[in-house]
């Protein structure tokens, strides 16, 4: 299969800056390839910066990205082995059409059907994450799997249980060789399998980057949106990622007091209730919104931001300015800001068969 | 521990033997000078105790507190071992291979061998209890033996925040008045990734008195090591399992934390040859 590039601005000399090896990610699904190119495995999966993107903060030659530890992952990704009864995959709470987030869940429920504390976010671009959960309590993307696999009202399983599982399946020992170069199969591999899986996950041919990177123009609305967007919401939601990366208390009504948000990780009465300031990219797909999924629309979201930031102690100084609390918009600014935000949609990556379950 | 007790008095009427065989060369003769050239190995045995009692699972102890308690699980981690000659020199034990789960249901986990120590006659032993900050911060492939989280560090980790659980303590007390009258204490807290909370990393400094650890070529001195349990409990703060049977990731903790540094004190050093342990 003929491989295309899709970064084709990105220089010689821009790869060469790049401190690590050039990769090649997707199949181009957007510009009408056909569906049989779509359905071969690749010649090679390789990790690509997109040129629009800033260096990432993973460190990929701790975890070189090769075809086969890509298979590997999206294989455990898939695979219920990874929960203790075998009904759990990573992409029961994660699915692609969804952004990787779960979609119609405001907390997602795991084994036994027991609801989570928390809204499962969506998973793309993570190589270029430094923290994670909605409260950044792991700093590793390479160790973040391992809680989901653990927690009771997820997967329910141990890491000795799971392991020993893939070594006494017939599917997985020739599966580590291929990767790894023998089927010994440790933690290390298998979290960094996971890893090569999660950080293939890239998220970066919206019709906004395009527009970013001078390949195609927004329309009048949008621009307006986009003008809107940069004035109301870029202070948190900044950058091509649209997120600071921050613990924010946003002034949403406590409804669990119990998740206590940044705090629980840092102890620190001063995080309260805060919580990751989310990516909004492929925002109009990862529905319902905030870290409990109380929000239906994107319309309910910004009417929260317009009328319903409450007042508390940690609420971020941000959306206190004087007397008035949260960020005055009109109806008609809505509109535009959520045409806005659509723009962010990534059909490619939404429909990358290379992402799959095979 | 009543096996180990047993095989201390068996170890005992063995080296009384020897030196009723060897009295002259063992009392009269110091071992040769040290040649740092060459390495020898050393064992740190950490031997949990219950005040003067030896310490064992489901039997009951008092607390300073006066309640009385069982235990069910208790493990540590011992890390950064570092060891002081009578000259002042230190050796410090390469940290990839510094790191040991100490677990009261191990027997084996209680003898702490140390490999590759250049020749000398140490007197002082400084170790972590728990894991220091960079290697909480460390990749995967940074975490193996006693920190492998699906290894001997499987129940040692809180996956939702990437910590190791330095110190853990489980049982039950008929003086919870609870249900379950179980008391937990599971103490970690290694300072933060990108935010500061709390840190429980402490370090411990033990003298051996006037009698050094010769490690030699052929001598493998065995330092032994009293943990007294019943120290967890008082000395910075009283812990009455009636008011909080439950220290986990909470500022609280620290008050175990802050008990349990001082719970280690030296008691004796075996440097004599029948080193079959």
């Amino acid at each position: 299969m003929k491989f295309i590039r899709p970064f084709r601005c990105m220089t010689a000399q821009k790869i060469l800056r790049l401190s690590f090896i050039i990769i090649i990610p997707f199949a181009l699904l957007s510009c009408g390839e056909t569906d049989t190119a779509i359905n071969q495995e690749p010649e090679k999966i390789e990790f690509i910066i997109p040129s629009n993107f800033p260096a990432p903060v993973y460190n990929i030659s701790r975890n070189p990205i090769t075809t086969d530890g890509f298979i590997l992952g999206r294989t455990l990704f898939y695979d219920g082995i990874l929960s203790r009864d075998g009904t759990i995959s990573c992409g029961t709470c994660h699915q692609q059409s969804a952004a990787f987030a779960h979609a119609a869940h405001d907390l997602s429920h795991g084994i036994d059907d027991k609801l989570t504390l928390r809204n499962t976010p969506a998973l793309h671009n993570l190589a270029w994450q430094k923290e994670f959960f909605w409260d950044g309590g792991v700093g590793d993307l390479d160790l973040f799997a391992i809680n989901p696999i653990q927690a009771h009202n997820e997967m329910d399983e141990t890491l000795p249980n799971v392991l020993n599982k893939l070594r006494q399946s017939a599917k997985y020992p020739p599966l580590f060789k291929k990767a790894f170069g023998s089927d010994s199969i440790t933690l290390e591999r298998f979290l960094k399998a996971l890893s090569q899986f999660q950080l293939m996950c890239i998220s970066s041919n919206s019709r906004f980057d395009k527009y970013q990177r001078g390949e195609a123009s927004l329309t009048a609305e949008e621009m307006q949106g986009k003008t809107l967007f940069d004035n109301k919401c870029t202070s948190c939601h900044k950058g091509t990622f649209f997120t600071d990366l921050s613990y924010r208390n946003n002034g949403l009504t406590i409804r669990n007091k119990a998740d206590s948000g940044r705090a629980k990780i840092t102890l620190n009465s001063d995080h309260l209730y805060q919580f990751k300031v989310p990516s909004l990219r492929n925002i109009t797909e990862t529905a319902p919104y905030m870290h409990d999924g109380r929000f239906s629309s994107l319309e309910k979201v910004l009417d929260h931001y317009d009328k319903g930031v409450k007042d508390s102690p940690t609420l971020d100084p941000l959306l206190r300015q004087g007397t008035i609390l949260g960020i005055p918009l009109t109806a008609e600014e809505k509109r535009l800001i959520i045409v806005f935000l659509a723009t962010l949609k990534d059909d490619t990556f939404l429909r990358n068969r290379l992402l799959s379950q095979q | 521990m009543k096996q180990v007790f047993l095989s201390y008095t068996f170890r005992a009427l063995i080296v009384a033997t020897v030196f009723s065989f060897f009295s002259s060369c063992s009392d009269d003769h110091a071992p040769t000078a040290p040649d740092t050239t060459k390495t020898g190995a050393i064992v740190l045995e950490f031997d949990n105790v219950a005040g003067d009692d030896e310490f064992t699972f489901n039997k009951e102890y008092t607390n300073a507190a006066g309640e009385k308690f069982t235990t069910t699980i208790l493990k540590y981690y011992i890390s950064n071992i570092s060891l002081v000659t009578t000259s002042g020199t230190v050796y410090t034990v390469p940290q990839d291979n510094s790191y040991f789960l100490v677990d009261e249901s191990v027997p084996t986990s209680t003898k702490v061998k140390l490999s590759n120590i250049p020749e000398g006659d140490y007197k002082e032993v400084r170790y972590t209890i728990g894991v220091d900050s960079v290697r909480s911060t460390m990749p995967i492939e940074k975490r193996q033996g006693a920190l492998d989280m699906s290894g001997q560090g499987k129940d040692m980790y809180w996956d939702w925040n990437s910590g190791y659980i330095f110190f853990k303590m489980e049982g039950s007390s008929p003086a919870i008045n609870e249900v379950e009258n179980n008391f937990r204490f599971h103490i970690g807290g290694f300072g933060g990734y990108s935010a500061q909370t709390i840190n429980n990393i402490k370090t411990v400094t033990l003298s051996m008195g006037t009698t050094p650890a010769t490690v030699r070529s052929d001598i493998a001195p065995e330092v032994h090591i009293l943990a007294d349990i019943l120290r967890v409990f008082s000395g910075n703060k009283t812990i009455e399992l009636a008011k909080n049977p439950s220290y986990m990731f909470s500022r609280s903790s620290v008050d175990i934390a802050n008990n349990y540094m001082n719970m280690f004190s030296f008691d004796h050093v075996h440097n004599d040859a029948a080193h079959s342990h």
